[in-house]
């Protein structure tokens, strides 16, 4: 008996169970995640590494090189060779626009609703107005990120258009595999009025965070250089009149008055002109991607340029009188340019993107990057009013001030009508080349793309192959490719999106 | 304390009654029944007591016991027998030799363990002798065609590497698909083999269904393997002392390479522009008329490598007390440059028996290792493999002409001989990959422990209950460091200079396991045991690295001599997971004639989600020993027939850790900290279920022939996927329980004893088995699940492993261009990606077997082991490297030169060099039949006779001398380097090596 009892005691005290609740190391569980507003500011920082990751590098270029500015070099290698060629499908390349996007937008989601459920009972005023700032730089992102994909994904914003399909429309985030929750495609009407209550909701919020030069975060100067190009791109000209105008005319963003400013801007960074400049340094993780696919290719050790992408002549020749600041900050000459079969002396190449040597080599090609620039104000001013009719001496005013600014020898407009309209058209890509704006415009001009101009030295060009036809590639105003495939993976997923690919994949 | 009084008591006692006792001394000789030879160190004891003795070489004994007692003479492989003294002084016995016995007794699951016969659930055991003496440091890789239903590949030739495992099949698309292991009763991690000591192994016990499994539960899915390690069983100390010493080569070089004309020839074939370019045609005339012809084979890679191995054991056991030590030291090094592997360990192996009702044992394995590995061969994504530095594949690509030696000439430049070897290799355009070694170290190093200790108390007669307590560590620490070399090589390596890397992680499990279980009898037939159990599971890891740049010399090689200014890295990892289990298990026989058998257990993990976190599993069986039937009695010929059958469910829990929590981490630094939902989660992921059904007939006849068939069917339910999400959830996917598959098979095991005399014994072992596996159902109703970055198309009906490629439909005669079958199998020109199809042709070999052959004549023993694999597919990716055209400048293999298009109607295997276009071919051409038989072991060993050890002085009980084999023999259709491999495509890996080896074991 004894030993029966002493077994059990024995069995009693080495029954062991463990506890199974189990937390990851160096992660915080989601649920409460956010209870300071100093969390609230980090997941908002957050926002802006997504800005800054996809106004940036390929984001930004390879829409450059489908347009009408490049042509490859020899030895390019076929990279961006497929948006050269627009023989793009639904499998790329602009599969991470979708998927960053949406996890921009989701990010946002997850930010508002946490604040919104936050107990802010002990919060003070200055607390509150810094939470008000979270929320503003939310709704933007959801704002700015649905404009993105409607660029890519929809047709532009039209009365023909208005019920066509836009984007799904995401206001929760619930993560799920449940196929039944998944959103489909809204309207486009549906898509831009969305887009508009974010960015409305944001101004509200950032109304007392007011704008100044180089912004790193969200300003309400920023939030309204947004309103005016999503009022341009929405033919909303009374809107984008506004909205630019006050920045432009409030003298808050003085252009650059010499080569010294430019290249200051330009190179260094300086942030002169800049509504918004994203924040960066040279540590490994926060160096932003290079907007140059290789548009330069320098070897300080050989000295050879050996440019993936080299202007054409009409880049290179005509487009700016060569008293022009902007030619002489973002556009090299007399250049040696080295291929494998060859040299090519005198050549013209594009450097808008020099490399601040504050981030990197200069061979990196890193600059901050400039979302947001009152070049582009003015640009939008002058469009609205030229589009909006019987204004095209206003319009003529704010071109004048930029050109003037831009070029010593610019002689006042006096342009009217079509020929105004082809003006601002041109000066859009003077002003913008290189910066991600030109695809859209052509696509929301609706007129297609003319020709491709020829090459500066056809010798140096990779025509071989499927290239050939890209040389001189026009692309008609009804061509299906002015909106991009929803990817593959989003319509195997999704079945409520499964019958809505865009018309041509 | 009163206790321990009684104990001594006790103890003069029996002193006393030793010493007053009327003794008488009996000598005898003990020897095999069968072969009349003497049986050597056999156990003569009196029964009841501690006093016995062991037979010397001749298999004589001398005892003095009490006329009445009765002496037990035991021998492993032998039945025991008890013969009463009776006053004889001379007691000669001839021992029968037991043909079950190491099959004799196993332990299923949890409790004591049970005679083999008796088990419901499909287990089959691998004894040591089939481990032993192998000239590698993974014993596993023997175990290769042993069992039925089971896979072992051993996918690399490097000295460390590891076995992987599959028993019936592939059961999981995503989980784990490798076994449980269990080491004396505690889970250990499946590199078990790579650690262990295999002349410690006693036994390895596969456990294959539910019956013999779910009492593992959410482990068990992809059976057990149980290993047992030795026990002292001999009343006089054994010593035993063994070494071998071998050499290891490639296990094939199947793949032929152009020499320096023919390398011309085809560049020429490949280019005709190098017909009338001159200083081509220069250099083929300086080449080839000063004779280059550059082994690079040998130049690359080691030959005749050495292996070496040395063991020392000791064991015995007293009435209290059985012990077993052992100690071993290996090294093996490596085909490849500066790859080998060492390993020392030490084990101890004890049971305490104070009381008749308490018990207490250890089991202690430590060890230390130490691998050296090629910094170009160290890294297991291919893709990085895959260079020219990576040795293998410079022994293949460099072409003959090339020459690693300076190139002497006169002053008319007329060749006058070689020189040095050069840092530079002016040929390769690059340093010379010896000079690189010198300049790059990679190691690693682990410290590991594996103890067991158990207390277990009978309280009244047929309860045990047991407590268990084991830990599993290890203390694992990988250094690299890139020298600055003389040449500042280096910088071009890493722009950031030299580099010392470092990472430390350490391991363990702790689990608790406490069973009781109760033996009875009611009335004479109803046999009964039951078991009830708690067990407790805690893993851990954790680890971190660190890494610098920029050290100024060669003899400055740590982190302290970083470059402060360079980029410095440090990370953490942490990771921890627990089980709480509960099981129970009845077994019930009637009158050793019918028997069930039920099990439960019900898991809780911390892997899954909160709302799933428990599960449970359980399986029934029966069996019919129909030979115990009264109308099989008298059937002499048949000496066993049993009908088994057991159904139940096992689960899969081999998943990442954390994946149910959702999650946030600090992202990318902006101006400040930046959060982000680094992990969507899961609340409901739970474990991967397996239904698993066996029936099997289990018969020996004439006394000879012994089979087993087995017939089973596997069901995976729940199946862990991560699978595509709409990107509106903000992420592209996640994981689900979704998807459903199936595995059936059979299994046939057939033993026969050709020859069984005094002087021959000659058996045969053949075991074949079949298994299909079949993916049943995915989500979302899809009936396929395309994974185009990993070549797979999960697809319902078919081969989790089928590969997924464009069809070739060869070459066309008339140009030379490769055509392909589009989706609707039409010949087409234009190479897509969308027209991959689902070959018919997996990665999972469906037909295995292997075949045993033990001959023993007289004093010499053979074995020899094959193993066959048959129907297995591999990517040979390798061959798109030699055998395309488009690397013409250095890489080719000799078949180009007959099987390249170059005529119009030529048949050809390769296609016109003028359409050859990287992507474009890779397809269904460079799919191969990767089936193989190998020769896996073969050992020839010689013991001396009795004379001999006694001309030796009589001190040895033993010597052996033996001559050993791996892998000697392969057969295969498979052009690339080796077939065993477990992947779906092979790429530059470490080639499998193959090993002879000669070595002594004495016994003392």
């Amino acid at each position: 008996m004894k030993k029966i009892i002493f077994s059990l005691a024995v069995l009693a005290l080495l029954v062991t169970s463990c506890n199974l609740d189990e937390q990851p190391q160096g992660v915080i569980p989601k649920a409460g995640a956010i209870q300071t507003v100093e969390d609230a500011e980090g997941w908002a920082n957050e926002e802006y590494i997504y800005l800054r990751a996809y106004t940036a590098g390929s984001y930004i270029y390879t829409t450059e090189i489908a347009s009408d500015f490049f042509n490859p070099s020899i030895d390019y290698g076929n990279r961006e060779g497929s948006e050269y060629r627009w023989d793009w499908n639904s499998g790329s390349p602009f599969v991470d626009i979708w998927a960053g996007g949406y996890s921009a937008i989701n990010h946002a989601c997850f930010l508002i609703e946490e604040i919104e459920n936050m107990d802010k009972s002990g919060f003070d005023a200055s607390e509150l107005k810094r939470l008000d700032k979270v929320l503003g730089v939310a709704y933007f992102t959801k704002a700015y990120f649905g404009l993105k994909l409607l660029e890519y994904y929809a047709p532009i914003y039209n009365a023909s258009n208005k019920d066509k399909y836009g984007i799904m429309l995401v206001d929760l985030h619930r993560p799920s595999g449940d196929i039944t929750s998944y959103p489909g495609r809204s309207t486009v009407e549906e898509s831009y009025q969305w887009v508009v209550t974010n960015i409305n909701k944001s101004e509200t919020l950032m109304g007392g965070f007011p704008g100044e030069v180089a912004a790193d975060e969200l300003t309400i100067d920023i939030v309204r250089a947004f309103q005016a190009r999503l009022a341009l791109y929405m033919g909303q000209w009374d809107l984008a009149i506004s909205k630019s105008t006050s920045l432009v005319d409030g003298g808050k963003y003085p252009l650059c008055t010499d080569q010294t400013e430019m290249t200051d801007l330009w190179k260094n960074d300086s942030g002169k002109e800049c509504i918004m400049q994203l924040w960066a340094d040279a540590s490994a993780n926060s160096k932003p991607s290079s907007n140059d696919p290789s548009y330069v290719g320098y070897t300080p050790s050989n000295d050879t340029y050996r440019p993936d992408w080299i202007p054409n002549k009409w880049v290179a020749k005509s487009l700016y009188s060569t008293t022009d600041l902007r030619f002489k900050t973002w556009i090299m000459t007399g250049i040696k340019v080295t291929v494998s079969i060859g040299t090519a002396s005198g050549m013209t190449l594009f450097n808008k993107f020099p490399g601040n040597t504050a981030l990197g080599a200069e061979t990196a090609h890193l600059n901050k990057i400039k979302p947001f620039r009152i070049a582009e104000q003015y640009l939008i001013a002058a469009e609205a009013f030229a589009k909006k009719g019987g204004a095209d001496a206003v319009a003529c005013q704010y071109l004048d001030k930029l050109g003037e600014k831009r070029d010593p020898s610019y002689h006042a407009l006096t342009a009217t009508g079509d020929a105004l309209m082809e003006y601002i058209k041109e000066e859009r890509v003077r002003e913008l080349i290189g910066e991600g704006f030109r695809w859209f415009d052509l696509k929301r001009w609706g007129a297609g793309m003319a020709a491709r101009p020829d090459p500066q030295l056809a010798a140096l060009i990779h025509t071989g192959g499927s290239n050939g036809p890209a040389l001189n590639l026009a692309v008609s105003a009804s061509d299906h490719k002015w909106v991009a495939p929803i990817p593959v993976d989003e319509l195997a997923a999704n079945p409520q999106i499964r019958d809505q690919q865009n018309p041509g994949y | 304390m009163k206790r321990i009084t009684f104990v001594l008591a006790l103890l003069l006692l029996c002193v006393g009654q030793l010493a007053y006792a009327q003794t008488i001394k009996v000598t005898g000789t003990v020897i095999d029944e069968a072969t009349n030879e003497p049986v050597i160190a056999a156990g003569v004891m009196v029964k009841g007591t501690t006093n016995g003795v062991a037979t010397d070489a001749n298999g004589q004994y001398v005892i003095n016991v009490r006329r009445d007692a009765v002496l037990v003479f035991s021998s492993v492989g032998y039945t025991t027998q008890e013969i009463p003294v009776n006053g004889r002084s001379v007691i000669n016995v001839s021992l029968k030799a037991d043909t079950e016995t190491l099959e004799d007794v196993i332990v299923v699951g949890y409790g004591t363990g049970r005679k083999i016969s008796t088990v419901v659930g499909s287990a089959q055991t691998v004894k040591a002798k089939a481990l032993k003496d192998k000239p590698v440091i993974n014993a596993a890789d023997a175990l290769q065609g042993q069992v039925a239903g089971l896979q072992v590949y051993t996918s690399s030739g490097d000295p460390s590497a590891t076995v992987s495992m599959r028993i019936r099949g592939v059961n999981s698309l995503e989980a784990s698909t490798a076994p449980l292991f269990v080491l004396d009763g505690t889970p250990v991690l499946s590199d078990i083999f790579n650690t262990l000591n295999p002349n410690d192994i006693e036994s390895v016990t596969i456990l294959k269904d539910a019956s013999s499994t779910a009492i593992y539960g959410s482990r068990a899915a992809n059976g057990v393997v149980y290993i047992t390690t030795k026990k002292g069983t001999t009343e006089k100390p054994v010593v035993k002392l063994s070494a071998n010493y071998g050499i290891s080569n490639l296990a094939r070089n199947p793949i032929k390479r152009v020499n320096s004309e023919e390398w011309f020839r085809l560049a020429e074939m490949v280019n005709p522009a190098y017909l009338t370019d001159a200083d081509f045609q220069a250099t083929k005339k300086f080449r080839l008329e000063n004779n280059f012809n550059t082994n690079w084979m040998k130049w690359a890679l080691n030959e005749n490598v050495p292996t070496f191995g040395a063991d020392l054991s000791v064991s015995g056991r007293t009435k209290v007390v059985d012990y077993y030590i052992s100690m071993t030291a290996n090294r093996m090094e490596g085909v490849e440059p500066m790859t080998a592997h060492n390993r020392y360990a030490a084990r101890i192996n004890m049971n305490v028996t104070p009381t008749d009702w308490f018990k207490f044992g250890i089991a202690l394995g430590v060890g230390y290792q130490q691998s050296r590995e090629n910094p170009y061969n160290s890294d297991y994504s291919s893709g990085n493999r895959n260079n020219w530095n990576n040795p293998v594949n410079f022994a293949m690509w460099a072409p003959t002409w090339w020459t690693p030696y300076e190139i002497l000439t006169d002053g008319a430049g007329n060749f006058t001989g070689f020189g040095e070897e050069t840092p530079y290799m002016a040929d390769f355009g690059a340093y010379n990959p010896h000079y690189r070694y010198k300049y790059l170290k990679v190691k690693d190093n682990t410290v590991r422990l594996n103890g067991n200790l158990y207390e277990q108390i009978t309280p009244i007669k047929g309860l045990t209950i047991r407590f268990a307590q084991g830990l599993e560590g290890y203390d694992y620490r990988w250094t690299r460091r890139d020298l600055q070399d003389p040449e500042d090589w280096i910088h071009i390596y890493h722009s950031d200079g030299p580099y010392v890397g470092q990472s430390f992680t350490r391991y363990y499990r702790l689990t608790s396991t406490n069973t009781a279980e109760y033996k009875f009898q009611l009335g004479q037939k109803h046999n009964i045991t039951a078991l009830v159990g708690q067990e407790a599971i805690i893993n851990n890891s954790t680890g971190f690295s660190t890494s610098a740049y920029g050290m100024p010399d060669y003899r400055l090689g740590t982190l302290d001599n970083k470059d402060d200014t360079k980029p410095i890295t440090a990370s953490e990892s942490w990771s921890q997971y627990k089980f709480n289990s509960l099981f129970t298990r009845l077994s019930y026989d009637y009158n050793a004639k019918y028997y069930v058998d039920l099990s439960f257990r019900r898991d809780g993990s911390s892997l899954f989600g909160a709302n799933k976190r428990y599960a449970n599993f359980w399986s029934a069986g029966a069996m019919w020993n129909i030979k115990a039937e009264n109308f099989l009695k008298d059937v002499q010929w048949i000496d066993k027939l049993q009908l088994s059958a057991n159904y139940g469910t096992v689960g899969n829990s081999g998943i990442s850790n954390y994946l149910s929590h959702a999650t946030v981490a600090t992202g990318t630094t902006y101006k400040g900290t930046t959060y982000y939902i680094n992990n969507s989660g899961n609340e409901n992921l739970t474990w991967e279920t397996l239904e698993s059904l066996n029936v099997a007939l289990d018969f020996r006849l004439w006394n000879k022939l012994e089979a087993k068939v087995e017939w089973y069917r596997k069901m995976t339910k729940d199946m862990l996927l991560e699978i595509p999400w709409s990107y509106s959830t903000g992420f592209s996917g996640g994981y689900g329980n979704i998807g459903n598959m199936k595995n059936q098979g059979v299994e046939a095991t057939i033993t026969y004893d050709w020859i069984r005399n005094e002087n021959m014994f000659l058996q045969t072992s053949l075991n074949v088995s079949y298994n299909k596996d079949k993916i049943t159902s995915l989500f979302d109703g899809r009936d396929e699940f395309q994974l185009p970055d990993y070549g797979l198309n999960y697809k319902v009906g078919h081969s989790a492993g089928e590969l997924w490629y464009v069809k070739s439909a060869g070459i066309d005669p008339a140009t030379g261009r490769p055509l392909w079958y589009d989706k609707d199998g039409n010949i087409t020109d234009v190479y897509s990606d969308d027209n991959r199809v689902l070959l018919g042709k997996s990665r999972y070999a469906p037909w295995s077997a292997g075949l045993q052959i033990d001959f023993t004549y007289k004093n010499f023993a053979l074995q020899a082991q094959f193993s066959g694999i048959f129907g297995k597919y591999l990517i040979n990716n390798d061959r798109y490297f030699y055998t395309n055209s488009n690397f013409a400048d250095n890489r080719l293999a000799s078949e180009l030169l007959t099987e390249m298009w170059t005529t119009p109607g030529q048949k050809a295997k390769y296609p016109n060099p003028l359409y050859v276009v990287n992507d474009e071919c890779f397809d269904s051409r460079l799919v191969e039949n990767a089936s193989f038989v190998r020769l896996k072991g073969v050992t020839l060993s010689y013991s001396l006779g009795k004379n001999a050890l006694n001309k030796l002085g009589g001190v040895l009980t033993g010597v052996r001398f033996f001559v050993t084999g791996r892998n000697l023999l392969t057969w295969t259709k498979y052009s690339g380097w080796d077939p065993e491999q477990n992947i779906n495509l092979q790429l530059a890996v470490y080639p499998n090596s193959k090993q002879y080896a000669a070595g002594v074991e004495l016994t003392f």
